[in-house]
C-alpha cells in the first residue's frame, strides 16, 4: 500500500494541482514533496524492520495477458525512492524565488513526472516498468517546450523524445522477446528473470542489446548522448535538475532491475562492449567538459561522465559495484540539484553563464563561494563527501572486473578535478571585474537550499554506512540469483 | 436483427423529418437511433445466434460488439460535426446518407453469405462517394468524390469477381458451407484466386500498400468531416468485415494468405510513415497516420485464427476516437483561417481553445502509442498477437514505425503550443465541448479498461 500511496499521491495531486489553479500550486506541490519525503522515510525505517507486508502491493490488471499492478519496495528500489525523496522537495524549493507563467501546470508536470518516475523505480512488473518510464517523458517533454529556453527549444524537444522513445521501444522489443518464453505468461519480473535465464546466451545478449540500448539513450552514455547537452541548457533549471537527478536513474536503475538478473549470460557475454562504451563516455564527456565555455553545458558533460561510471559499475556485475552504483545515483542527484541551483543563481545575477567573463565573485559573496565550493568538492569526490564513497565503490568493483577498466575509469575522478575546480577558479577567484562587482549576495532561500545540499552531501559522506547497509540483503539475493 | 432494422428506419425517419419541417429534432433522433442500437446490442448479447433469412446474416457476438463500437463511433460523429450540417441546404440529405452508408456498416459486421458482403460494401461505399462530393463548390471535393467512386468500384469489381471464383470453386456463397468445403477439400487453385482478389478487394478499402494510392487524395479533397467518418467507421467496417472473412469462413487459408498479409503490411508501414514525414499539409498527414494504423489493424487480422476479435474492436475504438478528435479540431481550426491546413494553422491553439488543444494533444499521443493513452495499449495487443504468431522482424518494423510516427505527431504539438500574438478564441458549442471533453477522459480511461478485451 505505500508504493501505491508513493506512485498515486504525486498523480493525484498534479490533478489537484492542475484543476486548483495557479494561486496554491507552488504549495501544495511543496506539501505532497514533503509528505512523500514522510512517507519514503516511514518506507525506509519498516524495510530496515524487516517488516514487509506494507511494502508489496499486488493486483491483476490484464489476468490473461500476465499484467499486474505489481509495486514493491525492497533495498534497492528504497534507494532510488530516498533518491527522488529528497530531491524533490528540493527541486520544488529552488524554485520558490521564480514566477511561472500558468505556475498550476509547471507544478502539476513536475509532480506527475514524480510520479511516473516512482512508478518505474517500484515497479515489480516489466510492462509496468516500460509505462512508466514512458510516462515520465510526457511531462518533461511539455517542461521543457513550454518553460524552455532558447530558439531552437523546439528542435532540441523534438529530437530528445523521438530519441528516447526510439531508444525505449527496442527495450520493449526486448521484454516482449522474454515476456514470449514465460509460462504461464507473464509480465512479473520473477517470472521475467525465469524466462530469461532460460534463453541461450546468444539470445541474451540480443535481449541485452535492446535493453542497454534503451538506457545508453537515457543515461546517456556515448555515443548515444547528442540529445542531452542541448536539451539540459534548454530546459528550465527545475526541469534539468529532475533530468539529472532524478530521470536518468531509471536507467541506471534498470540495468540492476533488469538487465543482471533477467539476461545474466547476455551481460557476462557482451557486456564487456557496454563497459567499453561506457568508459569511451567518461574520457569523452570528461574531456568536453574541460572545453566548454559555458557553465550549463559543463554540468550536462560532467553528468554524463558520471553516468558512464555508474553503468560500467553495475555492469562488472559485482557487489561493490552495484553498491557503488545505487549510493552513487543517490550522490549524483544531489550533487546535480546543488550544481544546477548554483547555475542558476549565477545566471539569475549575471545573465549569463559564461565561465570566462566572471572572476572574482568570492570576495563579493563569500558564503555562495564557500557553499558552492564544497557542492565542487562532493563533484569531485574529496573523501568524507557522498562522491567519494560512491565513486570509490563503483572503481572498486569495476577494478574487480578489469584492472584496465579501473584505470580510464579513474579519470573521472583526475578530469572531473581538472573541470570542476578550474570553472570554480574562473568563476570565483581571481579579481573581480564590473559584472561580477554588483553580484549580489546571497537571498535567504538560497542559502538554506545550499546549506541543506551541502549537509547532506558530506553527511552522507560520513555516515554512508546505514544507507548501504538498507540495499545490502537486496544486493546479495539480486548476486544468488545471476549465478 | 433489431439493430440492422432501427438504423433503416432511423434513415427513412430523418428523410421524413425533413418533409414535415422539422429539421430541428433531426440531430436528437439520430442520437436516439444510435442508443436504440447500441442498447440492443447488449441485450441481445449472449444470445443464441438467430440467422436471417437463409444464414444472409448472424447477429453473433461478433458482428454485435463490432456494431456497437461503431455505433459508439458514429454517435459521436454526428454530434461533433453538427455544426458541419447547419448552413447547408441539402443537409438532411447528408446525414440521411451517413446513416444509410452506416447500415452497410452493420452488414458487413453481420454476414455470413458472401452475396452480403458484396452487398454491405455497396451499402457502405455509395453514400460515402456522395459524402465525398458534399462540398459542391470545391474542385478538390468534386475530385475527392470522383476518384473515390472510380478506384471504389474497380475494387469492389475485383471483390466481386473473387466471390464468383469461390462460388465456382465451392457451389455455395454461404460462409459456414465453403468453410466446411475448405476443410473436406482443401483449397484449390480457382479457390486461392478467389480468395487473393477478395483480399485485393479488401486492401483497396482499408487502404493498404500498395492499393492505398487513392487515400490522401480523396481524404485531403473531401470535407475534413466526412475524412473523419471515412478513417473512423468506414475503415472501421471494411476492417470488421474482413476479419470476419478470415475469422469464420477462411481461418485456414490463413496459413498461406499471412505472408502476403505480413508483407503488405510492412509495406503499408514502411510507405505511410516515410509519406507522412516529408507532408506539409496536415490533412494528408492525417490520411497517411490513418494508412499506418491501417497496417497495425491488419497485423490483427492476419492473427485472426489464434486471436479474438475484441483487439480489433478496440484498436477500432481507440483509433477512432483519436482519430475524430483530431479531424475535428483540424476542421475547426482551418475553417476560422480560410481553409489552411498547414501545421501553422494549429500555432497558438492552446490560447485559441485549451480544450481542443489539450484533446488535440492526448489524441496524438495516443495514435502515437504512448502511455498512459489506449493507443499504447491497442498496439500492444496487436503487436503482442503479431509477436506470437512468429513475424518477430513485423514487429520490429511496427516499433521502429511508430518511433517515426513520434516524430510528426510532435510536429502538431510543438504547433499546438507555440505562443502566437493576438489569438483569436475558437468556440465550440456545447454539445462538441462534451463530446471533446468525452474523448479526452475515454483515451485515458480505456487504457486502464484494457483489462476488459
Amino acid at each position: 500500500m505505500l508504493t501505491l500511496a508513493l506512485i498515486a499521491l504525486p498523480l493525484l495531486m498534479s490533478g489537484a494541482v492542475f484543476l486548483l489553479g495557479a494561486k496554491v500550486a507552488r504549495s501544495t506541490a511543496m506539501a505532497t514533496t514533503l509528505v512523500m519525503l514522510g512517507l519514503t522515510i516511514f518506507g525506509a525505517v519498516q524495510l530496515s524492520l524487516g517488516k514487509t507486508e506494507l511494502l508489496n502491493f499486488n493486483q491483476n490488471w490484464i489476468g490473461p495477458l500476465g499484467l499486474h499492478y505489481q509495486f514493491t519496495l525492497d533495498g534497492i528500489s528504497i534507494m532510488l525512492a530516498l533518491l527522488s525523496a529528497i530531491t524533490a522537495p528540493l527541486i520544488v524549493y529552488s524554485t520558490i524565488s521564480k514566477t511561472f507563467k500558468n505556475p498550476h501546470v509547471f507544478y502539476g508536470l513536475v509532480l506527475m513526472m514524480l510520479g511516473a518516475m516512482n512508478g518505474a523505480f517500484f515497479a515489480g512488473d516489466g510492462l509496468m516498468f516500460y509505462i512508466f518510464y514512458e510516462v515520465a517523458l510526457i511531462p518533461i517533454y511539455f517542461l521543457i517546450l513550454i518553460w524552455g529556453r532558447g530558439e531552437d527549444k523546439a528542435k532540441v524537444t523534438l529530437k530528445f523524445f523521438v530519441y528516447t522513445i526510439l531508444g525505449s521501444l527496442f527495450m520493449l522489443i526486448s521484454l516482449l522477446y522474454v515476456y514470449q518464453h514465460t509460462t504461464p505468461r507473464s509480465f512479473s519480473f520473477d517470472a521475467l528473470y525465469a524466462a530469461g535465464n532460460s534463453l541461450s546466451a546468444l539470445e541474451q545478449g540480443w535481449v541485452f542489446a535492446g535493453i542497454f540500448l534503451a538506457f545508453a539513450v537515457k543515461m546517456p552514455i556515448f555515443p548515444f548522448h547528442t540529445w542531452q547537452p542541448s536539451t539540459y541548457n534548454a530546459a528550465p533549471t527545475a526541469g534539468a535538475m529532475l533530468l539529472a537527478a532524478i530521470m536518468l536513474k531509471m536507467a541506471t536503475f534498470g540495468l540492476i532491475r533488469i538487465a543482471l538478473p533477467m539476461v545474466p549470460a547476455g551481460v557476462a557475454e557482451y557486456g564487456d562492449w557496454a563497459i567499453v562504451l561506457s568508459v569511451i563516455g567518461i574520457v569523452y564527456a570528461s574531456m568536453m567538459a574541460i572545453v566548454q565555455k559555458n557553465y550549463k553545458l559543463l554540468i550536462a558533460y560532467s553528468s554524463i561522465a558520471h553516468v558512464g561510471l555508474i553503468s560500467a559499475g553495475i555492469l562488472s556485475g559485482n557487489a561493490q559495484g552495484i553498491q557503488g552504483g545505487l549510493f552513487e545515483m543517490i550522490s549524483h542527484g544531489i550533487l546535480s540539484v546543488g550544481l544546477f541551483f548554483v547555475y542558476d543563481i549565477i545566471e539569475s545575477r549575471m545573465g549569463h553563464d559564461r565561465i570566462n567573463e566572471m572572476g572574482g565573485i568570492r570576495a563579493v559573496s563569500p558564503t555562495f563561494a564557500f557553499l558552492f565550493f564544497a557542492i565542487v568538492m562532493g563533484s569531485v569526490a574529496l573523501p568524507f563527501t557522498s562522491g567519494f564513497v560512491g565513486e570509490f565503490l563503483l572503481l572498486l568493483g569495476l577494478y574487480q572486473y578489469s584492472g584496465a577498466f579501473a584505470l580510464v575509469g579513474g579519470l573521472t575522478v583526475i578530469l572531473g578535478a581538472v573541470y570542476m575546480l578550474r570553472s570554480f577558479q574562473a568563476m570565483m577567484l581571481g579579481p573581480e571585474n564590473t559584472a561580477t562587482a554588483n553580484f549580489a549576495p546571497l537571498t535567504k532561500h538560497e542559502t538554506i537550499l545550499l546549506t541543506i545540499v551541502v549537509i547532506l552531501v558530506v553527511g552522507l559522506g560520513i555516515f554512508s554506512d546505514p544507507i548501504l547497509q538498507l540495499s545490502n540483503n537486496a544486493i546479495d539475493s539480486l548476486l544468488a540469483t545471476t549465478r | 436483427m433489431k439493430e440492422l432494422l432501427i438504423t433503416s428506419l432511423l434513415g427513412i425517419a430523418v428523410l421524413a423529418l425533413d418533409i414535415v419541417k422539422i429539421r430541428k429534432a433531426i440531430l436528437p433522433v439520430i442520437v436516439l437511433g444510435f442508443l436504440a442500437t447500441i442498447a440492443s446490442c447488449v441485450m441481445d448479447w449472449g444470445m443464441s445466434e438467430n440467422p436471417f433469412n437463409n444464414n444472409m446474416l448472424i447477429m453473433d457476438n461478433f458482428a454485435l460488439g463490432f456494431i456497437a463500437v461503431l455505433s459508439i463511433v458514429a454517435m459521436f460523429w454526428f454530434l461533433i460535426s453538427s455544426d458541419y450540417f447547419v448552413n447547408d441546404v441539402s443537409r438532411t440529405d447528408l446525414y440521411a446518407l451517413a446513416v444509410f452508408s452506416f447500415c452497410g456498416a452493420m452488414v458487413l459486421s453481420a454476414y455470413s453469405n458472401l452475396v452480403m458482403l458484396f452487398i454491405g460494401i455497396e451499402i457502405l461505399s455509395i453514400p460515402m462517394y456522395v459524402l465525398a462530393t458534399s462540398n459542391k463548390k470545391s474542385l478538390t471535393s468534386n475530385e475527392a468524390g470522383f476518384k473515390y467512386f472510380f478506384l471504389g468500384a474497380l475494387a469492389s469489381a475485383i471483390l466481386l469477381f473473387g466471390i464468383a471464383l469461390i462460388y465456382g470453386a465451392t457451389g455455395s456463397f454461404d460462409m459456414a458451407a465453403i468453410s466446411a468445403h475448405i476443410s473436406d477439400s482443401g483449397t484449390g487453385t480457382i479457390m486461392t484466386a478467389g480468395i487473393l482478389m477478395i483480399m485485393i478487394g479488401f486492401f483497396f478499402k482499408v487502404s493498404i500498400a500498395p492499393f492505398h494510392m487513392w487515400t490522401p487524395d480523396v481524404y485531403q479533397g473531401s470535407p475534413t468531416v466526412i475524412t473523419a467518418l471515412m478513417s473512423t467507421v468506414v475503415k472501421g467496417a471494411a476492417f470488421a468485415a474482413m476479419f470476419r472473412f478470415f475469422y469464420l469462413g477462411f481461418s485456414s487459408s490463413l496459413e498461406y494468405t499471412s505472408t502476403i498479409f505480413a508483407v503488405t503490411a510492412a509495406l503499408t508501414l514502411i510507405v505511410s510513415n516515410v509519406m507522412a514525414v516529408l507532408q506539409t499539409n496536415t490533412k494528408r498527414l492525417l490520411a497517411y497516420s490513418s494508412i499506418s494504423h491501417a497496417a497495425f489493424m491488419l497485423g490483427a487480422v492476419m492473427t485472426a485464427s489464434s486471436t479474438n476479435p475484441r483487439i480489433l474492436m478496440y484498436y477500432i475504438l481507440v483509433y477512432s476516437i483519436a482519430s475524430l478528435t483530431s479531424f475535428t479540431v483540424l476542421y475547426q481550426v482551418s475553417k476560422i483561417q480560410n481553409g489552411a491546413e498547414g501545421f501553422d494553422a494549429f500555432k497558438g491553439l492552446v490560447r485559441r481553445s485549451p480544450l481542443m488543444a489539450g484533446a488535440m494533444t492526448l489524441s496524438l499521443l495516443s495514435m502515437a502509442g504512448i502511455p498512459p493513452l489506449a493507443g499504447f495499449m491497442a498496439k500492444y495487443f496487436v503487436i503482442s498477437a503479431v509477436l506470437d504468431a512468429g513475424y518477430t522482424w513485423l514487429v520490429i518494423l511496427m516499433i521502429l514505425s511508430s518511433a517515426v510516427a513520434v516524430y510528426y505527431y510532435l510536429r502538431f504539438i510543438v504547433a499546438i503550443f507555440t505562443p502566437i500574438e493576438n489569438a483569436g478564441r475558437i468556440v465550440l458549442n456545447d454539445i462538441q465541448r462534451i463530446v471533446m471533453i468525452i474523448f479526452t477522459v475515454a483515451l485515458v480511461a480505456l487504457f486502464f479498461l484494457a483489462a476488459f478485451v
